[in-house]
């Protein structure tokens, strides 16, 4: 729908409006009327099981899909509002600021290790189930010919590559403010308050929250 | 050299005596004084040791009083340690004085003994995995049964009003057979012709748990309330793998509020200073078991 949880400076949410009151009800529909999990439901205990007809879940999942005896197999965000977006996340490697004095030796050191672990991360997408930024690696042999990436990898790579990955919060205080959202999602999701007074509740901590910062 | 130390050591009782706890006292300071000591320091700060930390005085205490989340961290302890403690208490005295009752009258007491025991060897996060899978939704042993016998049955670990006893009970599940143990350590030091000559002079068996068993228990007692009012306050590993403090914030005690304030958003100083509060509540709460046993010279 073209939302955005924040404004661009992270100075206050922006999520408490009608676009966000649609898909935060579709969230609590999810679980409350459409059946693809339950409440109190381990989703991916159901699914292997046999219990539910959709997961929707990450790549990382796949191992324990792979262990299972369904039949099964992944596909791409479906359009739910528009743009088959989804949202992602990333392990980023970072190299901390050392004390005053540290030789460029140092920092020459740790980036030598950062980029090995870049050039070899088709080693932890085929294990991990993650997707590698890293376009030489997403491109590594081995990868493209493993099960996971056949069935499952390329999907969200292609989504990934595609722009259709929306990495949510980068900011300082990016923790506090999924927890926020979370718990007061959950309370929805388990009828505790409506999905209106959890936008209210999210928003007012979230706000909180930036202006503390 | 010998005789002269010795002469000095007799002459300087005192410094004997400390010579004597020396090794206790290095340990404790090292392990446990320092690092309280140490927390109260980073409390003071916006600590931030890459960046340079800025001295804040009590701000981040002020800031954990002005935030709602950080008291109803503190209430759910509360009630976390209401439901737990008396619990523990209660099944860890009915436990002792079933087996040390019926130990030498009764087969298959030993292993009743040994199969209450048993939990406590597992560590916390064996316990939680266990319990989370019984009180699993779909494939919970316990979760399915009470769905089976109650249609309305909650969900227990998805329910805010049931999660934190459902976490209670696990815990006490867990702890109660340690505190067994040593509560029948302490009914087998009661000597038995106390109870012989009051069932000679016509003391009923509650009488004699009233007027004799409870008075002489109460060092055990003391000693396992004081470990269990510790392992409620501080209580952690459970949450983290039962609920995650969830549903919402229905479970989040303080130590998971401390955990999350201090490696998942990164404020030391404000994780340290609920550290600090913490410590003073369990310390608080043990002082007033203490008092309520009536342990005076224990204190002392």
């Amino acid at each position: 729908m073209g939302g955005e949880l924040f404004d661009a400076g992270y100075t206050e949410a922006t999520f408490n409006n009608a676009k966000g009151l649609l898909a935060l009800q579709f969230l609590v529909d999810v679980f409350n009327d459409f059946g693809y999990n339950v409440v109190g439901g381990n989703g991916p205990n159901q699914f292997v099981a046999g219990r539910l007809g959709i997961l929707t879940g990450g790549n990382w999942y796949y191992g324990l899909m792979a262990g299972s005896d369904i039949d099964w197999g992944y596909m791409k965000m479906p359009n739910l509002f528009g743009t088959p977006y989804t949202w992602g996340n990333s392990h980023n490697i970072v190299i901390p600021v050392q004390p005053a004095g540290t030789s460029d030796a140092v920092y020459d050191a740790a980036m030598q290790v950062a980029q090995y672990v870049a050039q070899h991360s088709s080693i932890w997408t085929m294990s991990g189930g993650h997707i590698t930024a890293f376009l030489d690696a997403q491109r590594d042999i081995d990868l493209l010919a493993s099960d996971y990436w056949q069935k499952s990898g390329y999907l969200l790579a292609e989504m990934a590559n595609d722009g259709l990955v929306h990495f949510p919060i980068n900011h300082p205080t990016g923790s506090q403010l999924e927890n926020a959202l979370q718990v007061n999602i959950e309370l929805a999701v388990t009828g505790q308050i409506t999905p209106k007074e959890a936008l209210d509740r999210a928003e007012a901590e979230c706000n909180r929250i930036l202006q503390d910062t | 050299m010998k005789q002269r130390l010795g002469a000095f050591l007799y002459r300087h009782k005192g410094i004997e005596g400390l010579l004597y706890v020396f090794p206790f006292v290095a340990l404790w300071t090292v392990f446990l004084a320092a690092p309280v000591g140490y927390g109260f320091y980073i409390s003071l700060f916006n600590w931030n040791p890459m960046k340079g930390s800025k001295f804040v005085g009590l701000a981040n205490y002020i800031d954990l009083f002005k935030e709602p989340r950080f008291w109803n961290a503190v209430a759910n302890t509360f009630k976390f340690a209401a439901m737990v403690i008396p619990l523990i208490m209660g099944l860890g005295l009915l436990f002792a004085l079933m087996v040390w009752a019926w130990g030498r009258t009764r087969k298959g007491m030993a292993f009743i003994q040994v199969a209450l025991l048993l939990p406590y060897m597992l560590t916390v996060s064996i316990v939680a995995i266990i319990w989370r899978w019984l009180l699993d939704r779909d494939f919970g042993l316990v979760q399915r049964s009470l769905t089976t016998a109650f249609a309305e049955a909650p969900t227990l670990l998805s329910d805010p009003g049931w999660a934190l006893p459902a976490i209670a009970f696990a815990t006490a599940w867990w702890l109660v057979g340690y505190r067994m143990v040593v509560l029948q350590a302490g009914l087998e030091n009661i000597p038995v012709e106390l109870l012989e000559t009051a069932a000679l002079d016509g003391a009923r068996p509650h009488q004699q748990f009233i007027h004799i068993i409870l008075p002489l228990l109460k060092p055990a007692l003391l000693f396992s309330l004081v470990l269990t009012i510790i392992s409620a306050f501080k209580t952690f590993g459970q949450v983290l793998m039962m609920t995650e403090g969830g549903p919402g914030r229905a479970t989040e005690v303080l130590a998971m509020y401390m955990y999350l304030t201090g490696f998942d958003y990164f404020n030391i100083g404000k994780a340290a200073a609920a550290g600090i509060i913490l410590l003073l509540m369990i310390l608080g709460m043990t002082l007033v078991g203490i008092r309520l046993l009536g342990l005076k010279s224990e204190l002392q």
